[in-house]
């Protein structure tokens, strides 16, 4: 299960291995944002029952994240640990070096591949591209969780750069 | 079992990832694969190759995976409820949180819709009555060896055993 929190609230990802992508949404929260996504979150374990958490680690050196996201992180993780569930932190880095030959690409660029990988389920769901006037497409928040997913199971296989993604030079 | 076996194995249990290298270490039973910088654990017996995985995100296998196909057909509760022609939009949303199981003319509309087997659409129902099933299976080969042994018990036998064999 992978968490992409946002300004609007998260985005989710569950897979079953790396081909099957089980289940993906955008859950948006109103009013007390973190307690409203912990909600959800909690929902979403009641029903999946997952293995593993995986989060973007806001608290890696340079992240950029804003105080309340890494707020909800540090629940998010407390929360998986007194379910006895494995958390993975992967930092926007991390991410991009094992979708990128060269560690450097954007969050479009990488949506792509996502979408590529998983045509039939997140294809039609890919946004156009944004431009500098457009906030961000909340659907975005999926292809977040689901590049999390993939780098937790990429990292477990010791992948690296060489995972059969068309690799962005 | 030859090298170009065993690629084609490991292909198809690591989706078809491009291979730039490959070899298996002899050491016996325990052998791993290279493609590139990929290390991927294998055991291996006289006749049977089995790739090991990490570990699932989820548990186990669901019960069903309904809102998965409905959502990769990008439809909503409501338009498969009308597909299914039920009457309330209810029970869409139950079968998809596991708290009610669908008849069997609901199954195989589900089938129909999303052009699925009804096994992987419920691989964990199915799994469950697999396993009920081999279980009666046992108790019934029981049940046929105390008889005398003719042709057609030998088949009948047979049938069973093979029934029996998931939890055997």
């Amino acid at each position: 299960m992978a968490i992409a929190p946002s300004t609007k609230g998260f985005g989710y990802a569950i897979l079953e291995g790396h081909k099957e992508l089980v289940d993906w949404g955008v859950k948006s929260v109103e009013g007390d944002k973190n307690a409203g996504s912990m909600e959800k979150v909690e929902e979403l374990i009641a029903h999946y029952n997952p293995h593993v958490m995986v989060l973007e680690d806001t608290l890696a050196k340079g992240s950029r994240r804003c105080a309340r996201i890494q707020a909800l992180t540090k629940r998010l993780i407390a929360l998986a640990e007194s379910r006895t569930i494995k958390v993975a932190l992967f930092s926007q880095k991390k991410i991009r070096r094992v979708f990128f030959a060269d560690g450097c690409g954007t969050k479009h660029a990488l949506a792509e591949i996502i979408a590529e990988r998983f045509p039939e389920e997140l294809g039609f769901l890919l946004p156009p591209k944004r431009r500098t006037w457009t906030s961000e497409d909340s659907r975005m928040d999926i292809f977040d969780a689901v590049a999390l997913a993939l780098a937790y199971f990429y990292s477990c296989r010791g992948l690296g750069n060489h995972m059969g993604f068309k690799k962005v030079a | 079992m030859t090298k170009n076996e065993i690629r084609a194995l490991i292909s198809h249990h690591t989706a078809g990832f491009p291979c730039s290298a490959f070899f298996v270490k002899l050491p016996f039973p325990a052998k791993a694969a290279v493609f590139g910088n990929l290390r991927i654990p294998i055991l291996c017996s006289s006749n049977s190759l089995r790739v090991l995985r990490p570990p699932p995100m989820t548990s186990t296998q669901l019960p069903n995976y309904l809102r998965a196909n409905r959502k990769r057909l990008a439809l909503s509760q409501d338009e498969v409820t009308f597909l299914l022609g039920t009457q309330s939009g209810a029970k869409v949303c139950r079968y998809e949180r596991f708290v009610r199981e669908p008849s069997l003319e609901t199954a195989l509309a589900c089938e129909v819709i999303f052009k699925r087997s009804v096994s992987e659409l419920f691989p964990g129902l199915y799994q469950k009555v697999e396993q009920e099933v081999a279980a009666r299976a046992r108790a019934l080969v029981e049940k046929t060896d105390r008889r005398k042994p003719t042709r057609q018990t030998a088949r009948k036998r047979e049938a069973i055993a093979e029934l029996a064999a998931p939890i055997s």
